[in-house]
């Protein structure tokens, strides 16, 4: 059999049901009528839109602007991060924090996604409201709550000694920030890796199985990379937060090993240099791009898979 | 590639298997004897408990009674991966994930084939089913056809013991369908494997199979060749689902030697074979039937009914009468153009057949049209 002669039993203008989206596009000229619809829908975007410049693309280009700008016209902002090994640890140090936090809110969030996709209905709400609960109060009140948990003498110390073990620093230090903050964040994680997982279409692995698979290796094979959409957006909604927290590392961390958005508030408010916390905040958000650059790189291969849908990146 | 021995199929046993759920009984004291290298087909109505059957086969599904033996050793406690059985299923599942050559050498990896190998038989699988070139686009890049012949391959290329497969061409148009029909009838004759076929389609079973098992609310009502379901039916079910039949049922006795039934005021008989059933079916095949306009045109000795003509339709081939049976049932004749009348709608008629013919069986219909 040839391949030219199944196509030859079908129309050629992509109304065959049996046709996945992919390959084949609809001809331009099915297209037409839609395109003339376009212009109602393309107004109701516009309040969100302009809302998104105000607040977001506003304050970039003034953050830009005083970065070369403040106090006076030149690049010593930054010439001044630069020159100081201060500077570029407290930049480290919260990238590094934000990749931690991802890291384990991973390690923490993957299981219990899992579980949430195989248990049943009723489980699966508990679940959900579970992790939804530390949207309910505010992160001020939760960060004290983890003051008194976490300090010399708190709970979670006697816990441990009662065990046998500690006392351990578990605030005023990078300890502290994480366990704050995966708490604040482990639903950025659930949330995108369960409805990726949801998706996942458990008969791929059960025919994993049927073509000699261990359980283990249809897992790791089938279910972890058509779940890797999740991983990635939930990731990403993860570290970038992180990148940004203030109260809780204020709260939990330590002076001595600030925060970049401490490390702002200091220079912007404390100092008045608005033009040196205005480079902090551009030069995050260049490491920040870069970053999501890299990775855009990486996820090619999986989006051609995806028949480029697109995901997040 | 398959071992290309005829009849080096496996043989598998289903011994009264039964599946339970909460709230139903999927499958229901089924028994079935596989034998190698044939090509069974499962065929029933939707919900009739083929897909467990297949999925208790395949090790997907744990099964609540009975037991399953390939080639003799039991393996319902034997998990999916140590099986060693192919599977195609109706939604193809392939990997998205991953390509055509990615997919077919899935298997091959998970037993350890040198890599040489592995792309050897790839090539060669992606020949044998006419995609040779196609190793490097993944699924959806692929038309529904297209990813059915990627399914089986990579369902055939590690040499299975057996070849499962359920609906696989359910998704597929027509004339798609009737095409991949012969492709695998001919792989199988090819590789002499035992193939397992799901369908809810009776034409498809007829096509492919060498047996068919016909299943009807989670039990198997019977198995045999396509000729052996056509001219013996075991149930009223069976009758009905293969093919066009016209049934008439009446209360029945016997003398021991012949039996006996009052249709609507026309004594029907024929000799006793079976068990006699007190409510009976006779089951007549459209070819065994014959209309006249009266009484008197029916061949002495023949059994006969009066009946109404709803249709007579010329098919070219011959004619095809509508009945209207006294009890309100509908009839159907297929006559050769020999035995033309001119029976018109409306019109009186008889319709007749030689008396000893059609197969009695138990009516076990729970609204009866009498
Ligand atoms: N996982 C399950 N839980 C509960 N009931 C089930 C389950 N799977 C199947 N059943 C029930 O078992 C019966 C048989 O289902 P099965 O899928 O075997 O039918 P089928 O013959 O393959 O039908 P179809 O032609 O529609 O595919 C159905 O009544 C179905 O509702
Ligand atoms: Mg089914």
């Amino acid at each position: 059999m040839s391949s030219t002669l199944s196509n030859a039993v079908r129309p050629d203008d992509g109304v065959d049901p049996t046709m996945r989206p992919g390959r084949l596009r609809p001809r331009r000229d099915a297209q037409a009528p839609a395109r003339r619809g376009r212009l109602g829908p393309a107004l109701l975007i516009l309040p969100a839109l302009a809302l998104a410049l105000g607040i977001f693309a506003y304050p970039l280009a003034e953050s830009m602007w005083r970065s070369i700008a403040d106090p006076q016209p030149g690049v010593q902002n930054y010439q001044w991060f630069a020159a100081s090994a201060a500077n570029w640890a407290v930049l480290g140090r919260t990238l590094w924090v934000a990749f931690l936090s991802a890291v384990i809110c991973l390690a923490l969030a993957y299981p219990y996604a899992y579980f949430m996709t195989i248990s049943g209905p009723r489980l699966r709400t508990a679940l959900i409201v579970i992790v939804l609960i530390p949207f309910w109060t505010s992160l001020m009140i939760r960060s004290f709550a983890w003051i008194i948990l976490l300090q010399d003498t708190g709970l979670a110390n006697q816990v441990l000694s009662w065990m046998g073990l500690g006392p351990f620093h578990l605030i005023r230090n990078t300890t502290g920030i994480l366990i704050g903050m995966v708490q604040v964040l482990l639903p950025f994680m659930v949330l995108p890796l369960y409805s990726a997982m949801k998706n996942v279409d458990l008969r791929l692995v059960q025919a994993a199985a049927s073509l000699g698979a261990r359980p283990i290796v249809a897992f790791t094979r089938v279910f972890v990379p058509l779940a890797m959409p999740g991983v990635v957006s939930g990731s990403l909604l993860v570290f970038i937060q992180a990148l940004g927290f203030y109260i809780t590392p204020a709260l939990l961390g330590s002076p001595s090993q600030m925060l970049i958005s401490q490390y702002i508030y200091v220079q912007v408010n404390g100092q008045l240099q608005w033009g040196r916390g205005s480079v902090l905040g551009v030069l995050l958000l260049v490491a920040t791009l870069l970053l999501l650059g890299l990775l855009a790189l990486l996820m090619r291969k999986s989006r051609r898979a995806a028949g480029d849908e697109g995901g997040l990146l | 590639m398959p071992d290309k021995t005829p009849g080096a199929g496996t043989r598998i046993d289903v011994k009264n298997v039964t599946k339970r759920y909460a709230k139903s009984t999927a499958v229901d004291d089924v028994s079935l004897s596989i034998e190698p290298g044939e090509f069974i087909t499962l065929l029933g109505p939707s919900g009739s408990g083929k897909t467990t059957t297949l999925n208790l086969i395949a090790g997907f599904t744990e099964l609540t009674h009975g037991s399953i033996e390939i080639d003799g050793q039991r393996v319902d406690h034997v998990p999916a991966h140590k099986r060693g059985l192919g599977v195609v299923f109706q939604h193809y599942a392939l990997f998205p994930h991953m390509t055509v050559a990615e997919n077919i050498a899935f298997p091959l990896q998970q037993r350890k084939t040198p890599k040489a190998a592995q792309a050897a038989l790839v090539a060669s699988v992606l020949q044998t089913v006419g995609l040779a070139g196609y190793q490097d686009r993944f699924p959806k890049e692929l038309s529904g056809g297209q990813q059915q012949r990627v399914a089986f391959a990579r369902a055939m290329v590690f040499n299975p013991r057996a070849l499962l497969m359920d609906e696989p061409l359910g998704a597929l148009d027509k004339n798609l369908r009737e095409k991949l029909q012969l492709e695998i009838k001919r792989i199988h004759q090819d590789v002499g494997r035992t193939f397992v076929f799901v369908t809810h389609d009776q034409e498809e079973a007829l096509i492919l199979s060498d047996r068919i098992a016909i299943f009807n609310n989670g039990r198997i009502e019977q198995v045999g060749t396509s000729a052996d379901l056509y001219e013996r039916p075991a149930s009223l079910f069976v009758a009905r689902f293969m093919g066009e039949s016209t049934v008439f049922k009446a209360q029945v006795s016997s003398n021991g030697s012949d039996w006996h039934m009052d249709f609507h005021g026309s004594t029907l008989h024929g000799p006793v074979t079976s068990t006699v059933p007190g409510k009976g079916a006779l089951v007549l095949r459209p070819e065994q039937l014959r209309v006249a306009e009266s009484r008197a045109d029916a061949p002495a000795g023949s059994a006969a009914v009066p009946v109404q003509v709803i249709q007579n339709i010329y098919l070219g081939s011959g004619h095809k009468y509508e009945l209207r049976l006294p009890d309100g049932s509908t009839g159907i004749v297929r006559t050769p153009l020999t035995e033309r009348t001119s029976l018109r709608p409306g019109d009186s008629a008889y319709v007749h057949w030689p008396a000893h013919q059609g197969v009695l069986l138990e009516d076990n219909d729970l609204v009866s049209t009498t």
